[in-house]
């Protein structure tokens, strides 16, 4: 309502922070969270032990961890920020507002994890001999400072999902502490150590000479460190599961596919849990059998554990609907507490960005062009992901679409799909909506990915 | 048209006004510093390496700078965090409707920046190796030099366009937004900062006293000699951009205090020309370091202060329009939240349980007397007659019966609900 229309209309505007999201979870829990401690474990292990090629196969990981955590990784983490602001402003304004300090503290921690990883890396080979233990140690910081950022930011993730009593009483600490929050931050953790040894297996096969003793004894080191956070892994996983609200369970089928493959959850379940056991079946191989493979053969547990790390982050976003912030404000940006007013004096009139500000006759198709920028554009495209087109003939087959017809599916949207939010405006903009969108079946039309004031 | 005055996020500030502008200010100082050393040392790497290739030792001067560029850029980042989150904060409505309107252009900076970074790296690691390929090494360089350049210029375009939400109505496109006065003149005045300061630290950097660093011939003094020689040409520069960029301010943003402030920088410009004018022709150059990093750093911060002057002035009006309305937005908001918690504030007739559900349930899909997605229930319930007990079986978990129909959804209706709702249905069904 108050800020300009931003639309990737073929790309969908949740799938672009989708995947801007998923890679940067991918990055930062395999190659910061989970390996800096592994790298620093392993280092203290090859210094003890007198190890010299274990020390300069750690140092090669650790190059490729540095190059990627401090461009892509870094870069996504803030490109999360800009997708998010560009998409949905009310909803990440309204979040910095609540969590600015949590975010102040993270950015304090974030600047000293660099600064650790650029001395951890840039005096690996100078801090050397009697000095080696300051460098561990030094590795140790830096891993504690990566875990200390996720921690931080699963508790607000945890907030989007369950706000707890915050709503009501403003109580920002119980939301924070919400009861999936240990849960969740614990499942994390295990995960990123889990992540981290796949990526060191695939990388020590890059980087290591096959059929020698060394690619053996490395291959079944990570496969073992690997394995070893399974277990548990799976546990607060389970605990997790348990923690999530119920109204939200009732969202996993759709949100583990899309609508279309929501009589399918079971097979999504069983091909997801497929995924896992390839993922510990190749781990098993490399522990038990570690000399019998080409390299290329080591990236797949890793493969395995991003496709499941994706799989839970997508469901873990599209479940807290109809909200973008638990109880507080829905996916379009609207807050159930304005919907009273709204549906009273209407979505347009109260909209800084459109050009028309009521329906009438003569404005009717471009006023319900307006109203689905509003009141649907977050989520929806007309033509490409997550189509409101495809979904009304998914709705109507082989009919015409009749704008009555539509308009009372939408008088009631939120019961016939729980994920969805009410419809936000009054009765006029909803026949004007239901208008626009019976004319698509005919006319098609596209959106700018600048939208606002009646832009074509 | 119109000033477009948007609502302001409803929530409150999470700490007093004073606090946030300090924490921005000092931030973004730290920010662009760093970013001004990872602009400016990549284009003294692409310098150097030119020189290098007549006279090889500037080639061992290239790979130092180069050496630091990994530092500076991650420093860059990272220390940017704080000034975005606190302007999102401090200027909500001002800069998420300026990023809105660049939409793709904003989102282009995060892949971008990812590429420099790469093409540096590149850059670095295959110094050795690219020995022998001189023109593809100074190819990835020049592509980060090249992106560094225009990375800034969608900052500057959006950090310019929140300052006059009077333009916004007429911004169709990145384009529209980067041709408004001031951008470019901001552009070469940030450019000139950064090669200024970037001078300054190598000067710093290649006379430090622990300095390791293999220079071949070149004496230490001839290449401090060529860094104070770019600081003193770009800070010469500022007075030609500086001007500039004050005539291309919009009139009403310019206060008295803000000349004030910008006489001050213009004498303490002077100041260090003349400083770095006698370094420059100094036998050992060095002597007055600790002077002009004094004056440059008073003159950086000046301009901090200069920049939250102008903002101020500009956004002030606007600021005031929004905290009006939204103040206006939220006492109606909350009379119509508490009119609809009164006793019969939603009007109308009270209606019984079983149709509320169905209602709530139902009606989206299914209508007793015509189609709507699912079949008209008049003649749909004709096989449930007098057998309540099937329909529920049938909404708990149904199938698919009609060919031309979506499936039904299976609805997760509590035991009570569905028992009126069925009631419900078998009575008013014709």
């Amino acid at each position: 309502m108050d800020f300009p229309i931003f639309q990737a209309d073929f790309f969908g505007n949740r799938l672009l922070i989708a995947l801007i999201a998923i890679v940067h979870v991918i990055i930062n829990h395999s190659f910061a969270v989970g390996m800096m401690p592994l790298l620093a474990f392993m280092e203290w292990w090859a210094h003890r032990t007198g190890r010299e090629d274990w020390d300069k196969l750690l140092y090669r990981i650790l190059a490729v961890a540095f190059i990627v955590t401090t461009s892509v990784g870094a870069l996504t983490g803030v490109g999360i920020w800009f997708s998010t602001s560009v998409v949905n402003p009310a909803a990440i304004g309204s979040l910095l507002r609540v969590f600015y300090w949590a975010w102040f503290t993270e950015w304090v921690v974030f600047v000293c994890e660099v600064v650790l990883i650029l001395i951890y890396f840039l005096t690996w080979k100078r801090l050397t001999g009697i000095r080696k233990p300051a460098h561990i140690r030094i590795g140790m910081a830096l891993g504690l400072m990566s875990w200390l950022t996720m921690a931080i930011i699963t508790a607000i993730l945890g907030f989007m999902m369950n706000s707890g009593a915050w709503p009501q009483q403003q109580d920002l600490l119980a939301g924070l502490l919400n009861p999936a929050y240990i849960p969740q931050l614990l499942f994390r953790t295990c995960a990123a150590m889990m992540m981290a040894g796949s990526l060191a297996l695939a990388l020590c096969a890059a980087f290591t000479k096959k059929r020698t003793a060394f690619r053996r004894e490395a291959v079944r080191a990570f496969a073992g460190w690997t394995l070893f956070w399974t277990l548990p892994m799976c546990i607060w996983a389970l605990v997790y599961y348990q923690a999530i609200p119920a109204e939200m369970m009732a969202n996993l089928p759709v949100a583990f596919g899309t609508q279309a493959w929501a009589g399918s959850y079971t097979l999504l379940l069983q091909l997801t849990l497929a995924v896992g056991l390839i993922g510990v079946a190749f781990n098993l191989w490399a522990l038990l059998k570690p000399a019998r493979a080409y390299s290329f053969v080591w990236l797949v547990p890793f493969l395995c554990v991003c496709l499941l790390m994706s799989q839970f982050e997508r469901a873990r976003q599209f479940i807290r609907k109809p909200y973008v912030l638990a109880y507080y404000m829905y996916s379009n940006g609207v807050r159930p507490h304005e919907s009273a007013y709204l549906v009273k004096t209407g979505l347009l009139a109260n909209s800084a960005w459109t050009a028309h500000k009521g329906v009438s006759t003569e404005n009717r198709t471009q006023a319900g062009r307006e109203v689905f920028l509003i009141a649907c554009s977050r989520c929806h495209t007309l033509n490409g992901a997550n189509s409101v087109t495809v979904n009304l003939a998914r709705l109507y087959p082989g009919q015409a679409w009749n704008p009555e017809v539509i308009d009372s599916y939408i008088r009631n949207i939120n019961g016939a799909r729980p994920y969805m939010p009410p419809f936000p405006g009054n009765a006029a903009e909803r026949g004007a909506l239901a208008a626009y969108l019976a004319k698509l079946q005919t006319k098609s039309d596209r959106i700018p990915s600048n939208a606002s004031l009646g832009r074509n | 048209m119109d000033t477009i005055v948007p609502k302001d996020v409803l929530l409150p500030l999470p700490a007093p006004v004073w606090l946030l502008v300090a924490l921005l200010l000092v931030s973004f100082l730290f920010h662009i510093l760093f970013v001004n050393l990872m602009v400016g040392s990549s284009l003294l790497v692409l310098w150097t390496e030119i020189k290098g290739l007549k006279k090889k030792d500037w080639d061992k001067v290239s790979h130092a700078i180069a050496s630091t560029i990994t530092v500076h850029k991650s420093l860059a980042v990272v220390l940017g965090v704080a000034p975005l989150l606190t302007i999102s904060v401090l200027y909500t409505a001002q800069f998420y409707s300026s990023s809105t309107l660049l939409g793709t252009a904003w989102l282009l900076v995060i892949p971008l920046v990812i590429l420099a970074f790469l093409f540096t790296y590149a850059h670095k690691y295959s110094w050795d190796a690219l020995q022998k390929s001189k023109g593809v090494h100074l190819a990835l360089i020049s592509v980060s030099c090249a992106l560094f350049l225009s990375i800034p210029f969608i900052f500057l375009t959006n950090i310019n366009l929140m300052l006059y939400p009077e333009h916004w109505g007429r911004i169709g496109s990145f384009w529209d937004a980067l041709w408004l006065p001031n951008v470019l003149p901001r552009f070469f005045h940030f450019l000139m900062a950064s090669l200024a300061l970037t001078g300054l630290f190598f000067v710093y950097y290649f006379r430090r006293k622990s300095s390791d660093i293999d220079l071949g011939s070149l004496k230490v003094s001839e290449v401090t000699r060529a860094f104070y020689g770019i600081a003193l040409a770009a800070t010469a520069a500022q007075i030609l951009f500086g001007l500039l960029l004050f005539f291309t301010l919009p009139a009403h943003v310019v206060s008295i205090q803000l000349i004030g402030t910008l006489t001050l920088v213009v004498g303490l410009v002077g100041v260090a020309v003349w400083l770095l004018w006698h370094e420059v022709r100094a036998e050992e150059p060095g002597r007055r370091f600790a002077a002009v990093t004094l004056v440059l750093g008073m003159i950086v911060s000046l301009m901090a202060w200069a920049r939250h002057d102008v903002r101020e002035t500009a956004v002030e009006p606007h600021r005031a329009m929004v905290a009006a309305k939204t103040a206006e937005y939220q006492a109606q908001v909350a009379a119509a939240h508490d009119y609809l918690l009164m006793p019969g504030g939603l009007g109308g007739v009270p209606a019984s349980a079983g149709s509320l559900v169905f209602t709530r349930r139902c009606a989206s899909c299914h209508s007793f007397d015509r189609r709507l997605v699912g079949p008209a229930l008049n003649e749909a319930l004709g096989p449930y007659r007098g057998n309540p007990q099937a329909l529920s079986t049938w909404i708990l978990k149904p199938g698919r019966k009609r060919a031309d129909y979506p499936v039904m959804p299976a609805q997760e209706v509590p035991r009570d609900e569905l028992q009126q709702l069925v009631e419900y249905v078998l009575q008013t069904a014709g």
